[in-house]
C-alpha cells in the first residue's frame, strides 16, 4: 500500500477532458487538421467470392478533384511481413495486391480527390466487373475445423447416471460494435517517414502492423489517436483501411483522409461472430450439477481463424466434477471476426446461466439458491484458489437491492395490464488480466507533473483514472497533474483492451509515481538546505505539493522550493508494470450479479426491461463516478444484444442487408429505464499492485442472460436465440 | 434459399457507373469551398483542397450567406456539401459528428434557426440567411452552457463522440419543452445514439437543465 | 452523390415552371438527401419549394382540416387544430423518425417518401423499383420488415410514413397543383400498389406539386390514436401499426376509420374491419371478431410470416384503446 494519503483516488470526480468532450474540442482520428489533406473514398465488392475480372476508372477519373484510382491494378507490391503482435492463425487480407475477393464489401478500389464530395462520386463511377463464385456464409451445416477441447472427469457416464438431464442449444447472432465514430484515418508521410491519425485503441498495433504491411521499421511509424469515439473492440486491429490511406498518401504525395462510412463499417472492421452453444448437463434432484459439456461453434473467415475465451466459464464458474467442451470454427465466406465487449466470456455466460435458469425451473430451486449449491471452493480448472471471488456477496447484495426475495417463483403469475412482468438474475465472470506497461513521469520546477502512456481512452476514463493514481502517488493536486495518452512515441502500452488498462497502466504509471516522488524525498533528506535534511524518508509523505514528515506537518517544504534550490528544472522517472512470470498462483477473475426486470405484451411481442441491476466484484474502483457509468453501459449494450443487435447476411452473395444504423438497432434512450450498479468493496493485490480488477468487460457479461430469464419468468417462454424479438414470442 | 444468384446480382445495375456524369459549370465560380467575408477572400487555415478542384471544370456550386456561431460567412460551395461538412471540412469546426451521415443516429445535430435539425442532411447551399449554432458556439466564452456544466458534472458521456449532437439535441429539447417526465426526455431525446450507454445520465443532465431554466 | 444544379423556386409559379423543366423538388429532404448520397437518387437540377406559401394548417368550410404539405412534421403534430380534431395524426408524427427529423421533414415530403426496402436503397441490388426489371431481390431475400399486403412479384417493400396510415384511415385527400392548375386525388389513389410498376409509385403528373393534404369533415365525437409496434421504443420504422378513428353515439359505432401500416406496399385501409364496427356496440369480442379481418388477403414472406397475426392484434388492441373496453 502507498504511504500517500488517497485524496484523488476514491473520490467521486468529474472527467478531466470533460470540458473538451462538451465543447467539442476533443479531437477525433478525422478531426486532425492536417495542411493539403486530400480525400480518398474505398469501393467495396458488390460480390461475395470469386475474382475481380475488370476496373473502369474512366468516368472517375474524368470528375473534377479526382487524382487517382487506386486497386490491385495498380498499387505497388507491398512487404506484408508477419506482424508478431497479430495473435491470429491464417493470414491477414492483403489489400489491393491480387484480384481475389474473399467476402462481401472487401475493398477493391480506392478513390482520391481534392474534395469530399468528388471522393464520393468518384468512388460511386467506378465500374468493377468480377467472376463471382456462390460464396458460403451460413454457419448452419457448414463444416469447422478440428476442435479446441477441454475434459475432466467423464461426462458420458455422469450424464447416463444423472438424476436430472437436460440438453438445450443457444445461438447468438452476430454482433458489431458500431461505435459512434466510424473508424477513420489520416495518413501523411514525410519521406520516408509516416504519420498518421487513427483510431485505434492500441497506437502499437497500429504501428506494427503499417510498419509490417510496409516492410519499415516500426520507429518510422507514428500513430497518434488522443480521443478514441468508442471503440469495445473494434479498434483492436490495423484494418485494411488504415492501410488504403497511407498507401494513398503516398501515392499522392498528399496527406489523406479517410473515412469508413457507416455502412462500411460493418465489413471494414470485425464483430461478434455467430455462435451456436450446445449445452448438456446432469444434476442431482437438489440441483446440484454433476456434468456439462459444451458445444460451441464460431464462425470465422476462411483465411484466418479467430478464436476468444468462450471457453473459460464453463470451466470454472461451477462446480462439478465432469465437463467436457468443444470448441469449433467454422470457416466461412466472410471477413475475420474481432472481440467485441465482454468477448467470449458474455457469449459462453449467455447459454451457461440461460441453462442455469432452466435447470432451477426443472428442479424448482431459486435461481440464486441453485447457483449457491454449485459454488466452487477453488478453480476446478486449474486447482488454484481464487484471489477475491465475492459471487456470494454479489448476489446477496443484489437480491436485498432489488427485492428478490418479492418475486413469486412460478412463471407468468405477475401482470400489469396488458404486461407480463418477470425477473431473472445471471452470474458473469470475465478474466482479470493485465499487461507489462509503462509510463514516464516528469515533475517541473513550477510543480506540475506530466505522465504519458501510450494507452488510449475510448470512453471508460482513463485520462481521469490515471491522473488520480499520479495525483495521489505524487501528493500532487489533480489539476497540477496531466496524462497524455494515444501515441506510439510514448512509452509502450498494452491494447486499451480486456479490462486490463487500468490493472496495467494504472500500475506502471503508480510505479513511476513513487519512484518519483521518492526521488525527491531522497534529494530533500539528503540536502542539508532543506528542513527534511536527514528525515527518515519513509515518514515523509507528499500532499498538495509540499513534502513533510507525517505526524509533523510543520516540517517540510514544496517540490518547487526543492527544485529550485537545487537548480533542477524537472525530475525524471519511467515506471513500468511486468505481468509476474511463471505460473499463477492464484485464479484471477472478476465477478458479476445481474439483475433485471421485464414487461413483455406477449399479444404484441414487445419486451421492455423495467429495471436493472447490477453487482460487480471488480477489485478497487479508482473513480466512481466513471466506473458507474461503465456500468450502466455495459448493461445498455446488453440490453441490445438481448432484444435487437442482430447483423443480418443474405446468404445468396454475403450482403449484409442492415448495414446501417436504422436497421442495425441499437438501444436509444426510450430503451432504457433507471439502472443501478452497485460495486462491492474491493482489493485485490494478487492482480496488480493497484488492486483493480478491471471492469470493463464484465459490465457486459451476464446481461442477456438475465433478460432471458425474466422474459421466461414473465411469459413462460424459454426463447434459446438472441435477439428475443416479436416473431419468437408471438 | 436460392443458391443461383439472380440476374444483375454481383454487378453494379446500368447507370450506376455509365456515364461519366453531366458537366454543369457556373461561370462565375472561381473558388469552391473557400470562405469569403466581408467582401474579402480569406484563406482556409489549411490548403483547401477544394480550391484545387476549381481550375478547370468545377461542379455545380451556389453562394449562400449565413451565420455560424455568431460569425457570418459568404461562401460559394459545390452543390453536393451537408452542412455537416460545410461546418467540418471548410469552418474549421469539427465539433459537430459525423456518426451515420443518413440520419440514423443523430451525433450531427445542430441548431438551424434556433431549431434542432440533423445536419448531415442538411444541405448547405439551401442555407442562404440561416443562423447556425454548433457545439463550439454554445458556451458563453469561458462560462459553459448550464446543459454543458450538467453533462460534465453528471458524467453524462464516456467516448464523448455522440457528446456534441446529445448536447444540442438537449437544448432543443428544453427549448421545445419535452422535459415534463424522465419518459417525456427519452421519447425527445431518442434521436441520439449513444453507443457507451450513459442515457441514464443524459437524461438526468437534460431533467436538471430544464429545472433551472 | 451525382452533381446536380440547384435552384430556389421564389414563388408556385416559377417553382412549377421548374418542375416541368424536370427540376426535383425538394422540401425537408430528409428523404430526397439520405437517397442521393447512396447514388439511389440522381436528380439533375433540385427545385428548393421550401419558401412556397404552403405552410398553414386551417379548418375549411366544410369542416374538413386542410394542412400544408410545407408543414413540417413537427409544426403538425403540435398544431392545436390537429391534436383536437385528430389525435391520430398527432400521435403518428410524433411516433415517426427523431424530434431532429421532425423538425426537418414535410407533410408532403413524407407522404412521398420512398421504401426503407435494404435493397432498394443498396444500387448493387437488383430492385425493380430502382431499376425496373432488374428484379427483386427482397422477395427471396431478407424480408421481415416488407410488406405482407398489396405486394407483386415485382416488389414487396413496404411505405414507410406513419402519417399517410392516419391520412388513409381518414380518407384524406390530397391536392395537388400543376400547369394545367389544381387537382385533388384520394389519398387511396394517390399512393400506388407496385403492381408491375413498382418505380410508379405516386399518381403525380409531371411537375406537380403537393400542396395540402385535406381531412374531410367527419362525425363528431370522433376518438382517434394511433399505435405503432417495433422492436425499440423509439426511432425505428413500424413492424406493424393501427390508425383508428371511431365515431360512437349512443353507445353505438356510427363510423369507424381503420388503417394499417408497416404492412403494406400502401397504407392500408381496412374497409372490411370498419364494415364489421359499424353498427354494433363497443366489445372486447367485437374488436376480436373485425380486427380478424385485418389480414385478409396477407401473403408472408419467409421472414415476415409474423406479421400477420401482429397485425391483427395490432389493429385488435388500438380498436380496444380508441374504443373502449365496455
Amino acid at each position: 500500500m502507498s504511504p500517500q494519503p488517497q485524496t484523488a483516488v476514491g473520490a467521486p470526480l468529474s472527467r478531466v477532458d470533460g470540458r473538451l468532450k462538451v465543447t467539442g474540442q476533443a479531437k477525433y482520428a478525422i478531426d486532425h487538421d492536417i495542411a493539403g489533406v486530400v480525400h480518398a473514398v474505398i469501393v467495396d465488392s458488390s460480390i461475395g467470392r470469386g475474382r475481380i475480372t475488370g476496373i473502369d476508372t474512366r468516368a472517375a477519373l474524368a470528375q473534377p478533384g479526382v487524382l487517382k484510382v487506386l486497386s490491385h491494378l495498380n498499387a505497388p507490391v507491398l512487404a506484408y511481413l508477419p506482424n508478431p503482435l497479430a495473435g491470429m492463425a491464417g493470414e491477414r487480407l492483403h489489400v489491393f495486391q491480387d484480384d481475389k475477393v474473399h467476402f462481401h464489401g472487401q475493398p477493391v478500389a480506392a478513390v482520391v480527390a481534392t474534395t469530399l464530395e468528388a471522393a464520393q462520386h468518384g468512388a460511386g463511377l467506378v465500374k468493377v466487373t468480377y467472376e463471382a463464385e456462390q460464396p458460403s456464409t451460413d454457419m448452419a451445416g457448414a463444416p469447422g475445423d478440428e476442435p479446441l477441447k477441454y475434459a475432466r472427469g467423464d461426462t458420458d457416464k455422469a450424464l447416463a447416471s444423472a438424476p436430472v438431464r437436460m440438453e438445450m442449444t443457444y445461438r447468438l447472432p452476430r454482433n458489431n460494435h458500431n461505435p459512434m465514430e466510424p473508424h477513420a484515418t489520416i495518413a501523411r508521410w514525410d519521406g520516408e517517414k509516416l504519420t498518421v491519425w487513427d483510431k485505434t485503441q492500441w497506437v502499437v498495433g497500429t504501428q506494427t502492423e503499417l510498419a509490417t504491411v510496409f516492410g519499415m521499421a516500426p520507429e518510422s511509424v507514428r500513430v497518434i489517436s488522443p480521443f478514441v469515439g468508442g471503440g469495445f473492440g473494434s479498434g483492436l486491429r490495423g484494418w485494411p483501411h488504415v492501410i488504403i490511406a497511407a498507401l494513398a498518401a503516398r501515392d499522392t504525395g498528399r496527406p489523406v483522409k479517410l473515412s469508413l462510412t457507416r455502412k462500411q463499417m460493418f465489413f471494414g472492421t470485425g464483430f461478434r461472430p455467430t455462435y451456436e452453444y450446445g449445452v448438456r448437463l446432469g444434476s442431482d434432484r437438489r440441483g446440484r450439477l454433476t456434468a456439462m459439456t459444451h458445444d460451441i461453434r464460431a464462425e470465422t473467415s476462411r483465411y484466418e481463424t479467430f478464436l476468444e475465451y468462450t471457453m473459460v466459464p464453463g470451466q470454472m464458474l461451477y462446480s462439478m466434477p465432469n465437463v467436457s467442451q468443444e470448441y469449433r470454427t467454422v470457416p466461412l465466406d466472410v471477413h475475420t471476426p474481432l472481440f467485441m465487449r465482454g468477448p467470449g466470456y458474455a457469449t459462453a455466460c449467455y447459454a451457461i446461466e440461460s441453462a442455469m435458469d432452466e435447470l432451477a425451473h426443472k428442479v424448482g430451486i431459486d435461481p440464486i439458491e441453485l447457483r449457491l449449491r454449485n459454488e466452487p471452493e477453488e478453480d476446478e480448472s486449474s486447482g488454484l484458489p481464487f484471489s477475491t471471488r465475492k459471487l456470494r456477496e454479489c448476489y446477496a447484495v443484489g437480491a436485498r437491492e432489488f427485492g428478490w426475495h418479492r418475486r413469486n417463483p412460478g412463471p407468468r403469475t405477475t401482470r400489469d395490464g396488458d404486461w407480463l412482468i418477470g425477473t431473472g438474475m445471471a452470474a458473469g465472470v470475465y478474466d482479470a488480466g493485465r499487461q507489462d506497461a509503462q509510463a514516464s513521469v516528469r515533475l517541473d520546477a513550477d510543480g506540475t507533473a506530466l505522465v504519458q502512456s501510450a494507452t488510449t481512452d475510448m470512453g471508460p476514463g482513463t485520462y481521469t483514472s490515471q491522473t488520480q493514481l499520479a495525483a495521489d502517488a505524487l501528493g500532487l493536486r489533480m489539476g497540477k497533474v496531466t496524462f497524455r495518452l494515444g501515441d506510439s512515441l510514448m512509452p509502450y502500452a498494452p491494447p486499451h483492451a480486456g479490462a486490463w488498462t487500468l490493472a496495467s497502466v494504472g500500475s506502471a504509471v503508480q510505479d513511476g509515481c513513487d519512484k518519483l516522488r521518492k526521488q525527491a524525498i531522497k534529494l530533500a533528506v539528503e540536502d542539508d538546505k532543506s528542513p527534511l535534511h536527514g528525515a527518515d524518508p519513509d515518514t515523509v509523505v507528499v500532499s498538495a505539493g509540499r513534502l513533510y514528515v507525517k505526524g509533523n506537518p510543520s516540517r517540510g517544504e514544496t517540490y518547487r522550493q526543492l527544485l529550485t534550490r537545487n537548480n533542477l528544472t524537472r525530475l525524471e522517472t519511467m515506471g513500468s508494470f511486468t505481468r509476474p512470470t511463471g505460473p499463477e498462483r492464484h485464479s484471477l477473475f472478476t465477478y458479476t450479479a445481474v439483475f433485471a426486470e421485464v414487461a413483455v405484451d406477449a399479444r404484441l411481442g414487445l419486451v421492455r426491461v423495467r429495471r436493472m441491476l447490477g453487482v460487480y466484484d471488480a477489485g478497487r474502483i479508482i473513480s466512481p463516478e466513471l466506473a458507474d457509468s461503465q456500468a450502466l453501459g455495459g448493461m445498455v449494450g446488453g440490453i441490445g444484444q438481448a432484444l435487437l443487435e442482430h447483423t443480418v447476411i443474405d446468404h445468396r452473395d454475403g450482403r449484409i442487408v442492415n448495414a446501417d444504423l436504422a436497421n442495425y438497432l441499437v438501444p436509444v434512450n426510450a430503451d432504457i429505464p433507471d439502472l443501478k450498479a452497485i460495486y462491492l468493496d474491493g482489493d485485490d493485490r494478487e492482480v496488480d499492485p493497484i488492486g483493480v480488477k478491471g471492469l470493463g468487460e464484465i459490465v457486459q457479461v451476464g446481461v442477456a442472460p438475465a433478460i432471458a430469464n425474466a422474459v421466461f419468468h414473465a411469459t413462460g417462454r424459454r426463447i434459446r436465440e438472441l435477439p428475443i424479438t416479436a416473431e419468437a414470442l408471438l | 434459399m436460392s443458391t443461383e444468384l439472380p440476374e444483375s446480382y454481383g454487378s453494379p445495375p446500368d447507370g450506376a457507373a455509365s456515364a461519366p456524369s453531366r458537366r454543369t459549370f457556373i461561370a462565375t465560380t472561381t473558388a469552391v469551398g473557400s470562405t469569403v467575408m466581408a467582401g474579402g477572400l480569406v484563406a482556409g487555415a489549411s490548403l483547401s483542397g477544394a480550391a484545387e478542384a476549381s481550375a478547370a471544370e468545377a461542379p455545380p456550386s451556389g453562394r449562400v450567406s449565413l451565420t455560424v456561431n455568431g460569425k457570418r460567412h459568404a461562401t460559394v460551395i459545390d452543390n453536393r456539401t451537408s452542412l455537416l461538412d460545410l461546418l467540418r471540412e471548410h469552418f474549421g469546426l469539427p465539433g459537430t459528428k459525423k456518426g451515420c451521415n443518413a440520419g440514423a443516429c443523430g451525433a450531427c445535430t445542430v441548431l438551424v434557426d434556433g431549431r434542432r435539425v440533423n445536419s448531415c442532411l442538411t444541405l448547405a447551399v439551401r442555407l442562404d440567411g440561416a443562423e447556425v449554432t454548433t457545439i463550439e458556439g454554445l458556451a458563453d466564452g469561458d462560462e459553459l452552457h448550464p446543459l454543458q456544466r450538467a453533462f460534465v458534472d453528471l458524467d453524462a458521456f464516456q467516448c464523448g463522440f455522440c457528446t456534441p449532437g446529445q448536447i444540442m439535441s438537449g437544448v432543443g429539447c428544453i427549448e421545445e419543452g419535452h422535459t415534463g417526465s424522465h419518459e417525456e426526455i427519452r421519447e425527445w431525446m431518442s434521436g441520439n445514439i449513444c453507443r457507451c450507454g450513459c442515457y441514464v445520465k443524459i437524461v438526468r443532465a437534460v431533467e436538471q437543465t430544464a429545472r433551472g431554466k | 452523390m451525382h452533381p446536380f444544379s440547384f435552384t430556389k423556386a421564389a414563388d408556385t409559379r416559377s417553382a412549377l415552371a421548374a418542375g416541368q423543366r424536370g427540376g426535383r423538388y425538394i422540401a425537408g429532404g430528409t428523404t430526397l438527401v439520405d437517397l442521393m448520397r447512396e447514388t439511389v437518387e440522381r436528380p439533375e437540377t433540385l427545385v428548393d419549394i421550401s419558401d412556397l406559401p404552403l405552410r398553414d394548417v386551417t379548418v375549411t368550410e366544410r369542416g374538413g382540416l386542410r394542412i400544408g404539405a410545407l408543414v413540417r412534421m413537427a409544426e403538425a403534430a403540435a398544431h392545436p387544430k390537429v391534436r383536437t380534431l385528430h389525435p391520430v395524426i398527432s400521435q403518428a408524427l410524433e411516433l415517426s423518425a427523431s424530434a431532429q427529423l421532425r423538425n426537418m421533414a414535410t407533410i408532403g415530403g413524407n407522404i412521398m417518401q420512398r421504401t426503407r426496402c435494404t435493397y432498394f436503397r443498396d444500387v448493387t441490388a437488383a430492385c425493380n423499383k430502382r431499376e425496373p426489371g432488374s428484379g427483386c431481390a427482397a422477395l427471396e431475400g431478407f424480408n421481415r420488415t416488407h410488406a405482407i399486403l398489396g405486394t407483386s412479384d415485382d416488389c414487396v417493400a413496404t411505405h414507410p410514413s406513419d402519417v399517410a396510415v392516419a391520412f388513409a384511415a381518414l380518407e384524406a385527400r390530397v391536392h395537388l397543383l400543376g400547369p394545367d392548375g389544381e387537382r385533388s386525388v384520394a389519398f387511396a389513389d394517390f399512393l400506388l400498389r407496385p403492381g408491375s410498376t413498382p418505380n410508379r409509385e405516386q399518381a403525380l403528373r409531371k411537375g406537380e406539386l403537393i400542396t395540402a393534404v385535406e381531412i374531410p369533415a367527419l362525425a363528431r365525437p370522433l376518438k382517434s390514436g394511433y399505435l405503432k409496434v417495433r422492436d425499440r421504443q423509439s426511432y425505428e420504422f413500424a413492424l406493424t401499426s393501427a390508425a383508428v378513428a371511431l365515431h360512437i353515439r349512443a353507445g353505438v359505432i356510427r363510423e369507424a376509420k381503420v388503417a394499417a401500416g408497416g404492412v403494406g406496399t400502401v397504407p392500408w385501409k381496412l374497409p372490411a374491419v370498419e364494415r364489421h364496427l359499424i353498427g354494433e356496440r363497443p366489445s372486447k369480442s367485437l374488436w376480436t371478431q373485425a380486427a380478424e379481418r385485418a389480414a385478409d388477403g396477407a401473403r408472408p414472406l419467409e421472414h415476415n410470416r409474423f406479421k400477420t397475426e401482429l397485425l391483427k392484434r395490432t389493429v385488435e388492441r388500438q380498436l380496444r384503446i380508441v374504443g373502449g373496453t365496455a
